[in-house]
């Protein structure tokens, strides 16, 4: 009605002010509704705090996962062994956290490889020019050639038994592994930074900033990574799931990590020779792998719809 | 999506999954079953054996046809089904006439082999047999173009290191090599010097003919195709196709030196490497012979207790240990070790009780002692293990050096590993760290001497103790890649390598192996493997030999045998 | 957008070639060699085997044409990839087709499959919203998408083949000597005709390869029907009174396999070559079980062959695929 369609200044104070609401609040906002998704988040946190838990607070992993215990061989799951023992006697509930740790640490440290080597790649041939984009794209495509799995098994064999300064021990297994997923995985991330980074580029906001004179460091950290980042989490999302199959790959084919500690992939392939005798060896890490599956599958669909809700 | 049904429905599958899978793996009792132990399947009851069938069986992929150049055992499994050379090695190792009429007319000072080949032999395409192609055969494994991976074993006949060794092909020297077929069925071999095993030599595979009439030379490219060779086996081989398997049927022109023909139709072998898929495919039906999986021997022993056969395996496994090391030099650090290996311990967690423990290098049946012979002196004993690492300077460990485990990526090398490194740790206090690598990194750093402790060990090419000391333990032996140099041991096997006097020679060996057994000379034995073996109730034939020269199956160094009983 | 076609054939000779020597130094980087045994070959026999494959030659050189590097080029200048250092005297060209023909028959009968039974699943997932079938959609993409290859197919065969007996372990069951490459022989066709297939052999692998693809394409056909469901051109043509069926069919899962197509490209590359898990446990002899057998065995030349063999398989399926994508979908188009 015409009188109530305009509004006199004197009265905006009596109006309860709505909250801004910025891209991150939103998508937050959706991500939480999307119940699937925050299913996932949760289980994928109580993992988290379990796993963590399980390797350095002696009363969550209550034997030594290296410790054997050769009276106690093959057990089935009890009050005392959670998930039964092993064809060594060793604990599989504690060998079964320590392998969530190592695969969680292989599928993070892999997407921050990833990420790294993404943002360098798919920002480098976005921003640098005609010329560095074609070199970059040309790098890009032989990289996305290669055969995927083909590449980690020989990467993984240059990579075994070589020595890296400075780290040691478990972690310059976990770094090698990564590495050698790494190579193979950047891909994807670099071409969707340097697709976005182009749009970007012609955007208003964009153009404006480089109007007056802002450095361009400036544009790229302040204004076009944050909106790029969108797709490139969800990407990553999927990406760990990914990163940690490999590893059971690797790991079933006897090229995982270094024994004895225990990763995901390298107990399925322990337990993969038992199946018929003492299932309970192949079924908990299978299980584990399942359910960081599940959980990494909802969250990144939860996270894809909260932040590119128009398309896929 | 309503959470609370979703979850409800997630849980009951979940369950019922389990369930399902439980199911699938609760028929199986693993309490440690004693299935039939060393029993020789021969005794199917008299008539019973049927004329013709099909055997079905599971091997490993052959690499080459070619018996001159062969080294794995997969191959010759095969090869000694096709072809078959002057003499065989029977059950008791003794060797037989095969194509041979006699056995060798050896000359006064023992260097010259006069054989004479039995009559009318022929190839399975209707040529003639002759001596030339024994000629050739032997000529071939001394080839460098061919390149023959046990050349060495050769190495007595004249010209043949010469010829081998040689940059490049030359006629000349092929010709100076000390073989030669006097007339179509007259060879004559000369050595360099007397060698009392020779006649054994001329069992094995690289001395098989050649059929001659197929090839222009003697280097020339063996065929892959079946249908382009000739046999002269009991069996001829009717296809071969890599990645998937082989089959047999018998040779027409086999001439039974034994009186022993084959009565299958024919054998059809799979190529499994994968013993969890071939114990699966046996259960099903779909074989009447496979290799066990030692993952898998106590749900196989007591789901086949009248199928399952373990038989001798002529290996001796141990750790061995880098002597060039500073502190494996110290034989108390090297006795502190071998007497922290619980051997029984090690035998039944990682093998299921499958292999024999043994503290003798050599097996009593190739001339070495029983395997509990050297337990006072090297066997488990955690007190003297304990004080001989005290005596060598490290008390309860201190001190003592991080150790590095060498292993494959098998997952019973791991577990191997992994038993040790516990032991180590438990009974001395010492800390090692296990690197697990492929096998071929593996064999890579055992040839150029890169490890410090190797789990590893050796298989007989031939039964005779000379095969287990003769390059392995005498100083800068081509395989002593342990560095095992023991002045005692050396000069014994100066003795012992020529001698004429054969049980001389057999108690010097026997010396020898007491003296590296008991001075951990390179290795501290751990056990003798056995061969695990599920065999169909209805098959027959497959003997064992004493000293399980087998290559991949029991009795395949006489296939001819092997039946079917309905 | 021949020109676009004729470019992207041309740029495949130098990604080859970059492939094929990056996959060359990364093979000689690792450890060990084709003659690398358990039991050492002795000094003379490894003299003889080198100089046999010409290992004896450094890996790569300024002097190009006399390194290992340069004997392989040139070689496979001339369309030769040599023979196998560890199959002895065979063609790595004759092995690679050999093993491609079953891994070829293994992956698309895994894709058929995945296609069907995922399309399926999820357009029936869809159209029952929120219902029971939904629930057993989204829960069967859930397990799918999780269980790995090869603990699927050990777990098929236990339950299937060994306690039930239904189904065989060994070996596959798809017709031999398939001329796949030639439509003009008659061994090309009988792939179609199912009494030369032996279903005992070929269900459970492609069960265990089939299920993950079966699960992904369930659950973004699932959302991509959703979503088209809920366009006003739907409500439209429901207004306009057609069949609940024509609706279906003729709009809501044309417009929705557009998005799935994207995708279904890699996938169907990935099953071919990316099989060797469920190869190594049904022992079917295919391409993938003998690359990562030639890595182990460090036979230098299946792994350049298979290298090589796949890149190119790739490269040509996914052209097929983006021309694909911009035949279906006509917004597209390729400068």
């Amino acid at each position: 009605m015409a009188r109530e369609a305009v509004r006199p200044l004197e009265f905006e104070e009596e109006f309860v002010p709505r909250r801004e609401r910025g891209l991150w609040s939103d998508a937050y906002r959706r991500l939480i509704r999307n119940r699937l998704a925050l299913m996932g988040l949760v289980v994928l946190a109580a993992i988290v705090v379990v796993a963590i838990a399980g390797n350095y607070v002696d009363a969550v992993q209550r034997y030594e996962p290296e410790a054997q215990d050769h009276q106690e061989l093959k057990e089935v799951p009890s009050g005392d062994h959670f998930f039964g023992t092993d064809h060594l006697g060793r604990d599989t509930w504690s060998r079964v956290l320590q392998g969530l740790l190592i695969s969680l640490q292989v599928g993070f440290g892999v997407q921050i490889f990833v990420l790294i080597i993404g943002v360098s790649v798919g920002g480098a041939a976005a921003l640098g020019g005609r010329a560095m984009d074609n070199f970059m794209m040309r790098i890009t495509d032989v990289a996305y050639a290669f055969p995927d799995l083909l590449a980690i098994i020989l990467l993984r064999s240059v990579f075994q038994g070589r020595d890296l300064p400075l780290v040691g021990g478990r972690t310059q297994e976990v770094v090698l592994m990564i590495f050698a997923i790494g190579f193979v995985a950047w891909v994807t991330v670099a071409r969707l930074i340097r697709g976005q980074m182009l749009s970007l580029k012609e955007r208003d906001f964009v153009i404006a900033a480089r109007a007056i004179g802002a450095p361009s460091s400036r544009i790229v950290f302040r204004h076009m990574l944050p909106n790029t980042l969108g797709p490139v989490i969800v990407a990553i999302t999927f990406g760990i799931p990914l990163a940690i199959f490999a590893e059971a790959v690797l790991g079933f084919i006897g090229i995982g990590i270094a024994p004895p500690t225990a990763s995901l992939g390298k107990l399925v392939a322990e337990g993969y020779g038992q199946i018929q005798s003492h299932i309970w060896m192949v079924l908990f890490p299978t299980g584990a792998i399942a359910m960081l599956m599940f959980c990494f599958t909802f969250l990144g669909d939860g996270l894809r719809d909260a932040l590119d809700p128009r398309g896929r | 999506m309503s959470l609370s049904k979703h979850w409800k429905f997630l849980l009951l599958t979940v369950a019922a999954l389990t369930a399902l899978f439980a199911f699938a793996a609760c028929g199986d009792d693993d309490e440690e079953g004693d299935g039939g132990e060393s029993a020789t399947p021969t005794e199917a009851p008299a008539g019973a054996r049927i004329d013709g069938g099909t055997l079905r069986i599971q091997a490993s992929e052959p690499a080459s046809l070619d018996p001159h150049f062969s080294s794995f055992a997969s191959d010759i499994h095969l090869q000694r089904a096709i072809w078959r050379g002057l003499y065989s090695l029977d059950g008791q190792n003794e060797p037989q006439l095969s194509m041979a009429a006699d056995f060798p007319d050896i000359s006064e000072d023992g260097t010259v082999y006069t054989i004479t080949l039995a009559d009318g032999l022929l190839w399975s395409d209707g040529e003639p047999l002759v001596a030339k192609d024994f000629e050739w055969g032997i000529k071939r494994t001394c080839n460098n173009l061919v390149a023959g991976e046990y050349q060495y074993v050769l190495t007595g006949v004249v010209g043949c290191d010469a010829h081998y060794g040689a940059a490049a092909f030359d006629q000349a020297l092929e010709d100076a090599i000390g073989v030669k077929a006097v007339d179509a069925t007259t060879l004559e071999i000369t050595l360099a010097q007397a060698q009392p095993t020779f006649t054994i030599i001329l069992a094995l595979w690289m001395t098989f003919p050649m059929p001659s009439h197929l090839f222009t030379a003697t280097g020339d490219a063996w065929p892959t195709d079946p249908a382009l060779l000739a046999y002269n086996g009991p069996y001829s081989l009717e296809t071969f196709t890599p990645g998937q398997g082989h089959s047999l049927v018998p040779n027409p022109n086999w001439s039974a030196p034994q009186g022993v023909s084959p009565t299958l139709d024919k054998i059809v072998a799979t190529y499994i490497d994968d013993l969890a898929v071939a114990a699966n495919a046996y259960r099903n039906g779909e074989l009447d012979f496979t290799d066990v999986n030692t993952q898998e021997l106590e749900t196989l022993r007591t789901e086949f207790p009248d199928e399952y056969y373990k038989f001798l395996h002529p290996s001796t496994r141990g750790l061995e240990m880098q002597m060039n090391v500073e502190v494996l030099k110290d034989l108390d650090v090297r006795l502190a070790l071998s007497k922290a290996i619980d051997r029984e311990a090690l035998n039944t967690v990682v093998v299921q009780g499958g292999n024999e423990p043994s503290t003798s290098w050599i097996p009593e049946v190739d001339g070495g002692h029983p395997p509990d012979a050297f337990d006072a002196e090297i066997g488990f004993n955690e007190v003297e293990a304990k004080q001989h690492l005290a005596d060598a300077g490290f008390p309860d460990g201190a001190g003592f050096p991080n150790l590095t485990i060498l292993v494959g990526n098998s997952p019973s090398a791991v577990a191997t590993a992994e038993f040790l490194q516990d032991a180590f740790k438990t009974v001395l206090n010492i800390d090692t760290t296990v690197e697990s690598v492929d096998g071929a990194t593996r064999s890579d750093r055992f040839t150029n001497q890169e490890f410090e402790l190797f789990p590893g060990g050796w298989l007989h090419d031939y039964p005779d103790p000379e095969n287990w000391v003769l390059g392995l333990f005498d100083t800068g032996g081509s395989l002593n890649n342990y560095n095992c140099s023991d002045p005692d041991i050396d000069a014994l096997v100066d003795k012992a390598r020529f001698n004429a006097d054969n049980t001389e020679r057999l108690a010097q060996y026997k010396e020898i192996n007491e003296l590296i057994s008991t001075r951990v000379c390179g290795i501290a034995p751990y056990w003798h493997e056995n061969d695990h073996w599920l065999v169909d109730s209805n098959v027959v034939g497959m003997a064992e030999n004493i000293s399980g020269n087998d290559s991949s199956a029991a009795g395949d160094w006489n296939m001819e045998a092997w039946g079917l009983a309905s | 957008m021949t020109a676009y076609i004729i470019r992207r054939l041309i740029w495949m000779v130098p990604l080859l070639w970059a492939v094929v020597t990056i996959t060359f130094l990364l093979m000689h980087a690792v450890e060990g060699g084709p003659f690398s045994r358990e039991r050492p070959l002795p000094e003379a026999a490894l003299e003889n085997l080198n100089r046999k494959y010409h290992l004896d030659k450094p890996v790569i050189s300024l002097d190009v044409w006399d390194s290992q590097y340069g004997h392989y080029m040139w070689d496979l200048a001339h369309f030769d990839l040599g023979q196998s250092f560890y199959v002895q005297d065979r063609e790595v060209s004759t092995l690679i087709k050999d093993g491609f023909e079953t891994s070829l028959q293994l992956g698309i009968s895994a894709f058929i499959f995945a296609v069907i039974f995922g399309l399926a699943l999820g357009i029936i997932s869809a159209l029952n919203h929120n219902g029971p079938l939904d629930y057993v959609g989204v829960f069967f993409s859930m397990v799918g998408a999780s269980m790995p290859n090869f603990i699927l197919g050990t777990f098929l065969i236990v339950i299937f083949a060994v306690e039930l007996g239904w189904f065989d372990v060994l070996g596959w069951g798809g017709p031999e000597n398939w001329d796949f490459w030639n439509p003009l022989s008659p061994d090309f066709w009988k792939v179609f005709v199912p009494m030369n297939w032996d279903f005992h052999k070929v269900v459970l692998p492609v069960l265990a390869l089939g299920v993950l693809p079966a699960a992904y394409f369930a659950r973004i056909t699932r959302a991509s029907m959703l979503e088209v469901l809920s366009q006003d051109y739907i409500r439209t043509a429901r207004s306009k009174g057609l069949s609940e069926w024509a609706v279906i069919l003729r709009h809501a899962v044309k417009n929705a396999m557009v998005p799935i197509l994207t995708v279904m490209g890699p996938y169907l590359a990935f099953l071919v070559t990316g099989s060797f898990l469920v190869e190594t446990v049904f022992t079917i002899p295919g391409v993938g079980q003998r690359f990562v057998e030639s890595v182990f065995q460090r036979d230098y030349g299946m792994i350049m062959g298979t290298t090589i063999f796949y890149t190119a398989f790739i490269a040509f399926a996914n052209l097929g695929v983006d021309l694909l994508y911009a035949f279906v979908d006509p917004r597209i188009r390729y400068s």
